[in-house]
């Protein structure tokens, strides 16, 4: 496995908002998704999903429901709400915003200034 | 309604704590068992493979209280949120808030006001010493412990079942200090009263039982503790002056500890002696 970067404050609920758009998910599924998309370059504590996903529930951002796995076991499957889907594309945009501005930053040659 | 649809909510997080834990503790157990599927088809065996999952988990404790936090603060989150649409709305209707203030105002004072002369009358403590060796004397099945003179002197002198029997009794009187008229409640108490209830003055003295020889012998009168302050602005040069009550010359003795609550009784007379 490749050095893993550590996951800045706010950004696991992105991510979690993200894999879940992508189609309806268990919590491990969460986790192996996150970790598919980003090529598994982020350290996530595997508990740590755990409370992000009940705020994100509490926030109404997504549904959980109880059903049965791929692999024959129950689980909670979370979909992504209106509201969800909503907030995702604002994060998005403001994460982007933020990403090219740190980025242009950091490129910022003396002769530039 | 919306109040009580999350007065509904807290009430479900209160009384189903349990039901929430199983409810967080299903979310966790169900992501460790599909890790341990996953390292247990990696090659590893079960048991290797649920401890495996456990450890990559994190602190187990830990995510399961922040988690249940996170589910559980919804109820508490859309209460604190129809308090504040509850003031909105009050502040909306100015005229009911008013009369809802004015009528909660006029309830909480009347029942302060029972409560205070309930607790002076019966709950307040006695603070006298063996509070619990003192019985009120009864006759028969009247409620009212009242008793002539004479009986009392009688039960004083003859009775051996208690260590000493004291009498009172509570009248309002007016008071003549220098001139000035005034009128206070008083207890008429028998000359043992302090020295039966175990008291000790604050300045000056008390009066005793042998300054009793027979009705208005003793013209004695010990102030308590809150009238000496009111009315002498706690002047310990009051010992030995004379006062009139109801016209007849009396001499002040001393002053009440103050902690001294007078039996049954919620304001604070002077106390007299006069039989």
């Amino acid at each position: 496995m490749a050095a893993q970067a550590q996951l800045l404050p706010g950004t696991l609920d992105l991510l979690i908002l993200k894999a879940v758009s992508l189609g309806p998910l268990h919590g491990y599924g969460v986790l192996l998704r996150i970790g598919q998309i980003t090529n598994s370059a982020l350290l996530i504590e595997q508990g740590a999903l755990y409370p992000a996903l009940f705020r994100l529930v509490r926030q109404e951002l997504l549904t959980a429901s109880w059903g049965t796995s791929e692999n024959n076991r129950r689980a909670k499957f979370y979909e992504l709400t209106v509201a969800g889907r909503k907030r995702l594309r604002e994060e998005t945009k403001g994460w982007n915003r933020l990403a090219v501005a740190i980025a242009s930053a950091l490129a910022a040659q003396p002769e530039e200034i | 309604m919306r109040l009580f649809a999350s007065l509904r909510s807290l009430a479900f997080t209160i009384l189903h704590r349990s039901q929430i834990d199983r409810e967080v503790e299903e979310g966790l157990r169900s992501h460790l068992q599909h890790r341990a599927d996953d390292l247990e088809r990696s090659g590893l065996t079960r048991f290797e493979a649920e401890r495996r999952a456990r450890v990559e988990f994190g602190g187990y404790e830990r995510y399961k209280e922040e988690s249940r936090e996170a589910f559980a603060g919804h109820f508490i989150e859309t209460l604190l949120q129809d308090v504040r649409f509850g003031v909105r709305m009050l502040r909306k209707s100015p005229a009911f808030t008013a009369i809802a203030v004015v009528t909660l105002a006029l309830g909480i004072s009347a029942n302060a006001i029972v409560f205070s002369v309930l607790n002076g009358l019966i709950l307040r403590p006695l603070n006298v010493p063996k509070a619990e060796r003192l019985y009120a004397i009864q006759r028969g099945k009247d409620p009212a412990p009242m008793q002539s003179y004479p009986d009392y002197v009688d039960l004083r002198d003859r009775s051996r079942a208690f260590d000493g029997v004291i009498a009172y009794s509570f009248s309002r009187a007016g008071l003549n200090t220098d001139g000035k008229a005034s009128t206070a409640w008083l207890y008429e108490a028998s000359g043992n009263y302090f020295k039966v209830l175990g008291i000790q003055p604050y300045i000056g003295r008390f009066f005793h039982g042998s300054d009793e020889h027979g009705p208005n012998s003793s013209p004695y009168l010990v102030l308590s503790y809150g009238y000496w302050m009111s009315h002498f602005q706690g002047d310990r040069g009051v010992v030995g002056r004379r006062v009139e009550v109801n016209k007849h010359p009396f001499t002040i003795l001393g002053v009440a500890p103050q902690n001294f609550a007078e039996l049954s009784c919620s304001s604070r007379p002077t106390s007299g002696c006069r039989m």
